[in-house]
This record gives C-alpha cells, sequence and structure tokens, in this order.
C-alpha cells in the first residue's frame, strides 16, 4: 500500500519469490485451508527461511542476524504472510532471542543463540498463571537459591506449544519481600527436567494449542538467569515491546478478504445475497484499509526511530476486531453449511483433491473459535483500552 | 390458549430443571457422550415426562399445549446443552400434526410422541428456508407409489432419525413424504457440527415408497413446513433466552470472585458496562421470547411469520454478541473446552446456522418494503 524505497521494493521482491519458490506444498495447503499447523510445519519452514537467509531479521549480523531494518522486518512478514506461508513462531527467534543478545552474557549468548537460529530448540513463553493474568506482575511460580541451582516450585497458565518445547523463557519470584514488580527473575528452564509436567488445555476450537504447567521442584542452573536477580520485569517488558511489527497480523487478514472473495464468485446464492454478501465483504475490506494505513503509519516512524505510546495499543484492539469479523463473514459464505465443525478435519490437515462444503465451513468456523482467543491474549483489549486511556490522560 | 394451566407450566418446570441439573451436569459432558451416545440416552424419559406429546392438540395424542409451554422446556435445554433430538422431532412432529391426515398421525405422530419413534425432517437443499423455493427433490409415480431422488444437506442430528419428512416435488406441487431411514437408497452421510452435535447430508437415489407415504401436497404441505419453523424458531428464541440467562449468571459470578490488582474485578466500571451491556440483550431475548408465544395462538400466519423470522434473526445477533462478551469477561479460562462459556457461544452459532441465518431472515424482510 505505501510508497517503498527502490531499496525495499527490491527486498519485497526478492522476498516474495524466495517464498514462492521454497514454500512446501503441503505447508502452503494448510495456510491457504485454514488447517492447524503443527511443529513440523512450523520448523521446517523456519530452517528453509534460515538456510535463504531470511530468517531472525532484525538480530544483528554479528548474532547471526540479517541486521535488517524495521521497515525490512515489516515487509518480509507481510510477504510471509501473503505467500501463505505459516506466521513465524515468535517464542524463539522474536522474543528470547532478542532478550539474550541484549541482556545475556558472552556465555549465554554462545550457548543457546545458534540452536535458537537453527531451530533445534522450540522455546515456549511462561508468563501467566491461573491467577496472574492482566496483572502479571503479581506472579507467585517461586525459584528458591540452592547453591548453584534454582529449585522452580509453581504453575504457569496458557503455556501454549509447551508440549512441543524443548525449553521455556520463564518469568520466576525469587524474592517476595518488597514491591510485587521487583523480585521477579528471567530464567531458561529445560522442559526435559524431572518435575516438569506439562498438562494439555483443549480451546474453544476443539484443539490443543496450549497447556498448564505445573513445576515440581524444577531445578535450574544459576547460569541460566538473563540479567540480574529482579531483572525480570524489566526484560519481560522489553520482550512484549520489542516485536511489534507482527502485532496486527495484516497479511493473513489480506490473504482472507482475497479468499472471501473467490469463495463469493463461486457461491450459489441468489444474487440478492450475493450483493449483500460482496457489501459486507467491503467493509471489511475498508476496514483493513484503515488497520493497514495505521500499521504503516507506525512503522515508518519507528523507522525514523519514533518511539510510540498508545498507538500500538489502538492497533492491537482494531486488528484483533477486524479478525473477528472476518471470520464470521467467512463463517457466513459457506450457507447451510455454515454450522459445519469437523475439528478432527482441521486437526489432521490432509492435502485433499476436493474439499467438501462442510469442510470449508470447518476451516471458517475454526478461525471464528480460535479468533475469539486474539482479544485476549498478548494483553486483553480491555487492558489495551486501559493504556491508551492512561497514556492519553495522562498526557493532558 | 393453552389447555395447560399456570400450575401445570410451573410443575413442568420444575420437572426440566431437576432433570438438567441431575443428567446434565457440564463437567460430565465428555463421559456422557461416551457412555451415552450422540443422542443422549434418555429419549424415553423425555416420552415418560410428557416433554414429547407438550406442544400438540389433544385431538392428535398431545397435551393441548402451545409454544409458551415449549418454550418452558426450550430454555431449561438452552442451560442444559442437552445432546436428544426433540426440537428437530418437534418440528417434524408439528408438520405431521399441521399436514397428516388423521389416519397417517396416528401412524406416525402417536409413536413419535410416545417416544417410540424419531421423526426428523430434511428440509434443505442448496438453501434452507421456510419455504420450498430451494427443493429440488422430486418424487415421481409409479406404479406402486412414488419413486424419490434428490439430496438434502446439513440435517441437524439426522443420525437419531428412524424416519425422515422429507420435501420434495410430485410435478409441480411441493409435497412431503415419510421415508424410512434405512430404506434402500437412502444414503446419511455424517459430520461434526459447531455446537458439538452432528449433522448429514443426506441422497436418496431411487428410493421406492408406497403411496401412503405421501403424507400431504399442495398448499397444506407448504403452510404445514411454515408453521413447523415458525414454532421451531419461537422455541429457539426460548433456547437462547436460557443460554443468555445461565451466561448472564456464570459471568457474574466469575467477576464477583476473580482477582487482579489486588480487588475482585467486577469492582472495575468498564466490565460492569459489559455485564450491563449483556444483560440488556437478554431483556431483548426475553422480551421477543414472549412476543413469539404471545402471538402463537393468532390466526394471520403472515404477521406470525414476519414476527418469528425478525425474533429469530435478532436473537441470534445480540445472543452471540453476548455470549461473545461473556467469553471476554472471563478471559482466558472462558476460551477454555472444558468450561461451559464456550459451549453456549458455540450452540449460538449453530441457532443462528438452523433454518437460515440473521442476513437470510432480514434479507426476507427487506422484500416485503
Amino acid at each position: 500500500m505505501m510508497k517503498l524505497s527502490p531499496e525495499d521494493q527490491v527486498f519485497q521482491q526478492e522476498v516474495r519469490a524466495f517464498i514462492r519458490s521454497n514454500l512446501p506444498e503441503d505447508i502452503k495447503y494448510k495456510v491457504d485451508n485454514n488447517l492447524l499447523k503443527k511443529k513440523s510445519d512450523f520448523v521446517r519452514w523456519e530452517k528453509i527461511l534460515y538456510e535463504g537467509g531470511y530468517y531472525a531479521g532484525r538480530w544483528p549480523k554479528a548474532y547471526g542476524g540479517q541486521g535488517w531494518t524495521v521497515m525490512q522486518q515489516y515487509l518480509f512478514e507481510q510477504e510471509n504472510a501473503l505467500g501463505s506461508a505459516p506466521f513465524i513462531s515468535p517464542y524463539g527467534v522474536n522474543m528470547v532471542g532478542p532478550v539474550i543478545y541484549t541482556f545475556g552474557n558472552q556465555a549465554q549468548q554462545e550457548k543457546w543463540l545458534p540452536p535458537t537460529l537453527k531451530n533445534d530448540i522450540w522455546w515456549c513463553q511462561g508468563y501467566s498463571e491461573p491467577n496472574s493474568g492482566s496483572d502479571l506482575a503479581s506472579l507467585k511460580c517461586s525459584a528458591r537459591r540452592e547453591g548453584d541451582y534454582y529449585i522452580i516450585n509453581g504453575t504457569k497458565m496458557w503455556t501454549t506449544e509447551a508440549h512441543y518445547a524443548d525449553m521455556m523463557h520463564i518469568l520466576v519470584r525469587t524474592d517476595d519481600s518488597g514491591r510485587k514488580h521487583e523480585g521477579i527473575s528471567f530464567l531458561l528452564l529445560d522442559m526435559n527436567e524431572p518435575g516438569v509436567t506439562i498438562s494439555p488445555i483443549v480451546t474453544i476450537d476443539g484443539l490443543h494449542h496450549t497447556n498448564q504447567t505445573f513445576f515440581d521442584n524444577v531445578k535450574v542452573p544459576v547460569e541460566n538467569r538473563i540479567g540480574a536477580e529482579g531483572d525480570g520485569w524489566k526484560i519481560a517488558r522489553f520482550l512484549l515491546e520489542h516485536e511489534r511489527t507482527a502485532i496486527a497480523d495484516t497479511g493473513a487478514k489480506v490473504r482472507a478478504i482475497k479468499k472471501m472473495r473467490g469463495m463469493i464468485a463461486e457461491l450459489d446464492a441468489e444474487p440478492e445475497q450475493l450483493v449483500l454478501f460482496k457489501q459486507r465483504l467491503a467493509d471489511l475490506d475498508s476496514q483493513l484499509v484503515s488497520v493497514l494505513a495505521l500499521e504503516q503509519r507506525l512503522v515508518q516512524a519507528w523507522s525514523r526511530g519514533e518511539s510510540s505510546a498508545h498507538e500500538p495499543s489502538a492497533l492491537k484492539v482494531r486488528a484483533t476486531e477486524l479478525q473477528q469479523d472476518i471470520a464470521i463473514l467467512m463463517s457466513d459464505l459457506n450457507g447451510v453449511y455454515k454450522g459445519a465443525y469437523d475439528a478432527g478435519r482441521i486437526d489432521a490437515g490432509e492435502m485433499l483433491n476436493e474439499v467438501t462444503l462442510a469442510q470449508q465451513a470447518s476451516s471458517a468456523n475454526y478461525l471464528y473459535l480460535y479468533g475469539r482467543c486474539a482479544s485476549v491474549y498478548g494483553g486483553t483489549n480491555e487492558i489495551q483500552r486501559n493504556i491508551i486511556a492512561r497514556s492519553v490522560l495522562s498526557s493532558l | 390458549m393453552s389447555a395447560l394451566s399456570n400450575e401445570d407450566r410451573a410443575l413442568i418446570e420444575n420437572g426440566v430443571d431437576k432433570f438438567i441439573y441431575e443428567h446434565y451436569p457440564f463437567e460430565e459432558r465428555e463421559q456422557r457422550l461416551e457412555t451415552q451416545g450422540k443422542f443422549g440416552a434418555h429419549w424415553a424419559t423425555f416420552a415418560e415426562l410428557g416433554w414429547l406429546m407438550l406442544p400438540f392438540s389433544e385431538h392428535a395424542g398431545g397435551m393441548g399445549g402451545k409454544l409458551v409451554d415449549a418454550q418452558v422446556l426450550s430454555r431449561a435445554f438452552g442451560r442444559g446443552l442437552i445432546s436428544e433430538p426433540w426440537l428437530e422431532a418437534m418440528m417434524a412432529g408439528k408438520v405431521l400434526e399441521h399436514c397428516a391426515s388423521a389416519e397417517l398421525q396416528e401412524q406416525w405422530l402417536a409413536p413419535l410422541v410416545a417416544g417410540e419413534l424419531i421423526v426428523l425432517l430434511a428440509h434443505g437443499e442448496s438453501n434452507v428456508d421456510l419455504d420450498f423455493h430451494a427443493v429440488q427433490s422430486r418424487a415421481d409415480l409409479t406404479a406402486g407409489g412414488y419413486r424419490l431422488n434428490g439430496s438434502k444437506r446439513m440435517v441437524w442430528q439426522a443420525g437419531a432419525a428412524d424416519q425422515f419428512l422429507v420435501t420434495a416435488y410430485v410435478d409441480d406441487e411441493p409435497a412431503i413424504f415419510i421415508v424410512d431411514a434405512k430404506a434402500s437408497g437412502v444414503s446419511v452421510s455424517e459430520f461434526p457440527a459447531v455446537d458439538g452435535r452432528f449433522a448429514a447430508d443426506i441422497v436418496f437415489t431411487d428410493v421406492e415408497l408406497a403411496a401412503e407415504n405421501l403424507l400431504s401436497r399442495g398448499v397444506r404441505a407448504e403452510t404445514g413446513l411454515k408453521r413447523s419453523v415458525i414454532f421451531a424458531f419461537g422455541a429457539l428464541v426460548a433456547e437462547m433466552r436460557g443460554i443468555a440467562d445461565q451466561m448472564i449468571k456464570i459471568t457474574g459470578e466469575y467477576l464477583n470472585t476473580r482477582e487482579q490488582f489486588v480487588t475482585v474485578i467486577s469492582g472495575f466500571q468498564a466490565l460492569q458496562h459489559r455485564l450491563a451491556d449483556m444483560v440488556i440483550a437478554k431483556e431483548e431475548i426475553q422480551s421477543l421470547e414472549w412476543i413469539c408465544a404471545e402471538l402463537a395462538t393468532i390466526e394471520d400466519l403472515a404477521e406470525r411469520e414476519r414476527v418469528a423470522r425478525s425474533a429469530k434473526a435478532r436473537a441470534a445477533k445480540v445472543g452471540r454478541k453476548l455470549c461473545e462478551t461473556g467469553i471476554q469477561l472471563h478471559g482466558g479460562i472462558g476460551l477454555t473446552d472444558e468450561y461451559v462459556a464456550s459451549y453456549y457461544l458455540r450452540r449460538l452459532v449453530a441457532i443462528d446456522a438452523f433454518f437460515g441465518d440473521s442476513q437470510q431472515q432480514l434479507l426476507w424482510l427487506a422484500r416485503r418494503y
């Protein structure tokens, strides 16, 4: 949408061509048909990107990254989604990686960055707890120092893809005497240690994405602490604010609008129904133009080195609301089958020569059902509105 | 007027509430599906307690109840998320009551209300509505009766049926046939639905039918179908009311107990207002439930159709929003499969899809302007 510099245009074309010629067909099929992507799909694609020099774009070259600009990172994410590739699983490359090269010591960088780049480690994130969601700083999972180890006891909630994970970056309480934001530390925990129990949580879509993870006297070497004791909150804030170019996931929305144009073109419906559907699609399309414009305005500001206040929260709220509305229309386009939902089909994700209308409806309903999570995770939309109000009121 | 008194209705309400409490605790859902199957295990109880005869005329072997009585059951079934194909069977029963001869009613409606036979309506094709406009199934005359060909899409709870009521054309005339689900040439392919229930596509290939399998034809068949769906819409609005009541209850309880930032979150005005929006939606749905029952006994079928379509579209729209809000106010826990909230949303989506979604109902209304 926005005008690009000649260099950025070249970059965009290169990324597009790379994705087109390297994305495995079975993975593209899952993305195009809204089917559940598994660990092997993510790892396979991210290894291809790494080999091709399109991975860890924002990491400095010194640490094995590409040293991209914010704009290049944004263009990559757009092209990755538009080319029907899976989104980049963020927990390693986009979350813990930058934490380690920013706050870690040299030994930690040498140990953890190379396998993270090569996707030989699957990371998950241990932040929320049953009683610490929106109020994350109240977390209780404890780390007791015993010689060269921390002994971890407690539980983490919404540990997405923990069942895939080799390692967890975890926020723990090393001190509960002072203010709640203090006394939190950031550790790297081996998921294969004795005492780690992963309990699956099936979500509204009937599928297994996330878990509750329990820790019963789990040992973490002190050398796996990033930063000083008590730096956890500062690091968590850095991490949550670091990766902002992906918050709106607009590429996937552009793809969804395009898919719906195709669905409408093939729809067996009365002319007046078609007009109603087209009108609804046009409304979503105009919302998308607006969300893209907001996103690109921010990306340009970040490219100029400007920081932003409440704007990312506004973008997150609008983007998730749009995502949820897109899913409703996509479901409605399935006519008498719009009530069909076969979670087994979504989970299995096989390539079929012909997709039945009930299966097509299942894919749309998967987007709708799992999409309900989007206004809760990553800071609920209510919390985003708190941030917006506080930011604006305090600046007056 | 219903043949039932307010006292009768209160008794039914106590009975069904007790039944849901005892037999449909949400926490036992998985186990229940395993031991009781897709369509529940209580059909005999439904018959015993009179729930299958409730909305039919005494003449047809029913209790002489009206929509207002059926709504008592629907509300509770909505809360309990039952598996039994009660509403679908009642729709077939309504078609039989309105269309079929006394003899055929004796043959099919009597065993239906006695719980001996499950009859379901198979009507939807490329579209599903209150009329025959999308019906392309055909029954051709043969020496002994008819030969049926056609396919029906997304028939809810179809796997539970012993018999189907099938809409089809005979020459240029709409007709309704009764077809044995096990008859030669009937193939049922089942798939799961968004609410955790099941639906199926049914293909009829050269199904040989006797002359007495024709239940009704012409205007009588069309009107019977329409009246059945209007009845169902009134019951579904009541089901949404039951869901709305329960969603508000569990959401309010959650807000009153969940603590974040060292306080119960029900103290936050932003959340109070969203709960208030849920209550406003519930008041709308409850009013639509009432007006559907109020109009159920008037003669003017066109007015009843207008109100029923409007009520179903509106209740599904605000009901879905109500459920989405309730889940959002729960945060993560509301989005898990082991908690009831998401099942209410899933059921709302299914209700919206049933016999024409909100857009389709509004288009019907728009065409009359």
